[in-house]
């Protein structure tokens, strides 16, 4: 995308929040949502709309977690490591997931195309431990059944 | 009529009309609890299968009960009976189900017990089942019972009569000093005096005024906000509606975090079905108040969950906590007075002003009045959301309502209040549950979290998965909090892995010390889980130290996975499932080759003749080890 492609997509997003306050955390998920990710061109409007600076932005932006800079991974490899899913074994599958991926967690592969991400404990502890593969969840996992829950980004691997 | 009566009416109507006895109704549970258990697949079935009932039916939707240890939950009322709820009900069951309950067959075997206070045939009533029996459902009343996206189930419930009280024969003082009376406590934790925080906001005199509702639940393991947002949304708002009225705000802010996109739907939609119904915005139920509410959603930041970072996130800043004094009251969101009060704190003042102060306050003790909501997770055979009276006996909602540890296991600890908090040592587990019992024993009954911990399960693992937490969600504002967790995080990590020294216990202490001059309660708080684990568990923060043993084989970096030769069939199962192929056949048996290995289970999960081991990373230790590890 050209830096007037992304213009042209935002303007009519961000229209409405010219000149107000409190509004930063919406505009940025809006964004996130259209983009997929918020760039330092769309960093740079999304601060001319606000009449603030692109630090002050790029400064919030990168405080949150589910706010992104780069874009996504094609496939996205999620799991939590809250208490009960830590008891009940999510750091044994965090480092099964490691091996069949060949990357750590919270890093992407080398050629941007799937990531591996904790999450955060979203209350599910009755299914622990999980994985959430491209958006799925795989909850009550065993560690032998790790190569089967990632199939769709291990088929990609293999393509 | 005044408004609110016949709002009232017409809701009762609608409810009546969904009661109607004389026809099939079906509920499902549709909270996110049964959603990630497939309840959605399991309603499209019913639909299917409705579809060929010739009477009339209904399918409805309805929030959680909070008894997710039996999702997905299916509720069934034959023409002319009370509704039987059922569970765990997947998909591929749930004609069937239907089909045997049309038949005659009660199916008492899948049921959790009727709707109602007698029981039908073998199946009890709900309500004196040992989940249910031991609880007091002031905030769960409605949950599970009513559909969260229909205002009308609500209104006809009771919501709104406070709000409707308090705009038509009370004053803002007049709320003030009911909610003062009662006793009620901030519910996130701090149980600080509600009434006395609305009255610092009331006698602010710039304007706006501004009352936020934290609903960024961050603590893992507590989704008791959750459930309320999903299961009955109006109790939340007409709470925030009624505190606004009483401290003079005009604008109200919901923070919900981006981790429940479900409960943010939910919120926005009971917004502007208020709105439609004349209870939100201008001149509410035709008075002169006006309120506005705006649902905002956080973006993955703990610290948001704090009053102040709760302010910088929605102005337009980095979350990060500001520095108190001067505190929100004086000077809060944009700088104006303002309040941040729990999802739960306001769950609570409708019913207040509903029964009175003295109803509210009957239940609890001394210090502690009211019902509180506890999530139940971990080691337990009922995970899932209970409301009991303060005072209650820690082990009583551990073992009577949520069932006690699995079989075969010893309770070891259970974790309140989440990474911010300590542990209660399964010996101290009769424990009131109440503020001063639990500082005493030096941990918090905080915002509702329990993790249960059974014997299998190892406190330093434990208390690491809690450092990391703190470490990563430290906003990095002071020096004090910033350091202080990466040091506490390096010192668990090193205890872990066996490479601990003498003087860590000491660190540990000093780092606790100077943590208290942290900017906000993160800092202050980040030690406790550490500190508490010591104090409780110190043999097995010493055999890591000084045994290099994990004695339940829990810490990668002290224990192998080893074949047994004289239990190993040869069967082969395990040498595919190894993620880095170091298990092969070695002779007549098959073998782990050390160096590969990542401990992660696998081979020991497939094994048919429990011939994987744990065995004990360092051979100078005692047998006594590798027996406890087996034990566990």
């Amino acid at each position: 995308m050209t830096a007037a492609d992304i213009e042209a997509r935002l303007a009519p997003l961000l229209a409405p929040y010219r000149g107000q306050r409190g509004v930063l955390l919406h505009i940025l998920h809006r964004v996130q949502e259209e983009l997929g990710y918020i760039g330092p061109e769309a960093v740079r409007l999304v601060a001319r709309t606000l009449g603030t600076s692109p630090s002050l932005v790029y400064g919030s932006l990168t405080f949150y977690a589910d706010l992104r800079t780069r874009p996504p991974a094609a496939h996205r490899v999620q799991i939590c490591e809250g208490p009960t899913c830590r008891l009940r074994g999510a750091p044994r599958i965090e480092r099964s997931v490691t091996a069949y991926l060949g990357i750590a967690v919270n890093r992407e592969s080398e050629d941007g195309r799937w990531e591996f991400r904790v999450e955060q404990c979203a209350g599910l502890c009755h299914l622990a431990p999980y994985l959430r593969v491209d958006g799925v969840l795989r909850p009550n996992l065993r560690v032998v059944d790790v190569p089967q829950a990632l199939a769709p980004v291990l088929m990609e691997r293999t393509a | 009529m005044r408004p609110f009566d016949d709002l009232k009416e017409r809701a009762k109507e609608a409810w009546r009309g969904k009661q109607d006895s004389g026809r099939l109704r079906v509920t499902v549970a549709l909270g996110s609890c049964g959603l990630a258990t497939g309840a959605e697949e399991t309603r499209a079935a019913l639909e299917r299968a409705l579809a060929h009932y010739g009477g009339p039916a209904s399918l409805g939707t309805v929030g959680c009960l909070g008894a997710c240890f039996a999702e997905p939950l299916v509720a069934i009322g034959l023409p002319g009976e009370s509704a039987v709820v059922y569970g765990p009900v997947p998909a591929a069951d749930a004609a069937d189900l239907l089909e045997r309950v049309l038949r005659g067959d009660r199916n008492s075997d899948r049921a959790l017990g009727v709707l109602a206070d007698a029981p039908q045939g073998d199946i009890p009533s709900l309500a004196s089942t040992p989940f249910f029996a031991g609880q007091e459902r002031r905030l769960l009343a409605n949950c599970g019972l009513i559909d969260p996206a229909e205002i009308d189930d609500a209104l006809a419930s009771g919501a709104y009569e406070g709000l409707n009280r308090a705009l038509g024969e009370m004053s803002p003082e007049d709320v003030i000093a009911e909610v003062t009376r009662s006793e009620l406590a901030g519910r996130g934790g701090a149980y600080f005096p509600t009434g006395r925080k609305w009255q610092f906001l009331r006698n602010a005199r710039a304007l706006p005024k501004y009352m936020l509702c934290n609903a960024d639940e961050g603590d893992p393991g507590a989704f008791v906000n959750r459930l309320t947002m999903e299961s009955d949304p109006h109790s939340l708002l007409e709470g925030i509606l009624i505190a606004a009225y009483a401290t003079g705000c005009e604008k109200a802010y919901l923070y919900i975090r981006s981790e429940y996109p479900a409960a943010v739907a939910q919120m926005r939609l009971a917004v502007r079905q208020a709105r439609e119904r004349g209870l939100l915005g201008e001149g509410i139920l035709g008075s002169g108040f006006t309120c506005e509410v705006e649902v905002v959603m956080g973006a993955g930041a703990y610290v948001c969950g704090e009053e102040t970072g709760l302010i910088a996130s929605i102005q337009d800043i980095r979350g990060m906590p500001l520095v108190k004094p001067p505190f929100p009251a004086e000077r809060g969101l944009f700088g104006q007075p303002s309040n941040v009060n729990n999802v739960e704190t306001y769950a609570n003042v409708p019913l207040i002003l509903r029964h009175g102060a003295d109803w509210w306050r009957a239940a609890g003790v001394e210090g502690m009045r009211g019902t509180k909501l506890f999530s139940l997770s971990g080691d337990i055979r009922r995970p899932g959301v209970v409301e009991v009276p303060f005072g209650i006996p820690l082990g009583r909602v551990v073992d009577d309502l949520g069932g006690g540890v699995p079989e075969g296991r010893r309770l070891k600890a259970i974790q309140s209040g989440g990474p911010l908090s300590g542990f209660v040592p399964a010996e101290l587990a009769d424990l009131p549950i109440e503020r001063d019992a639990f500082s005493k024993i030096g941990t918090l009954v905080g915002s509702g979290g329990l993790v249960v911990l059974d014997n299998s399960r190892c406190i330093v693992d434990t208390v690491r998965m809690f450092m990391y937490f703190c470490q990563d969600e430290s906003c990095g504002r002071c020096t004090t909090c910033r350091i202080g967790t990466m040091r506490l995080v390096d010192i668990v990590d090193r205890l872990a892995d066996g490479r601990g020294k003498p003087s860590d216990f000491d660190s540990i202490e000093t780092l606790n010390r100077f943590m208290q001059d942290a900017n906000c309660v993160h800092g202050q708080f980040s030690p406790m889980a550490i500190m508490s684990a010591l104090r409780h568990f110190r043999p097995e923060w010493e055999a890591h130290l000084r045994e290099r043993a994990c004695a339940t084989g829990v810490c990668e970096g002290l224990v192998r996975y080893e074949i047994d030769p004289q239990a190993c069939t040869a069967c082969g199962l395990c040498e595919p499932v190894c993620p880095t192929d170091v298990i092969s056949r070695a002779g007549t048996v098959f073998a782990i080759e050390q160096s590969g290995c990542i401990k992660c289970g696998a081979c020991l999960e497939i094994c048919p003749d429990n011939a994987v081991r744990l065995a004990p990373a360092y051979a100078a230790e005692a047998v006594r080890g590798l027996a406890m590890a087996q034990a566990g």
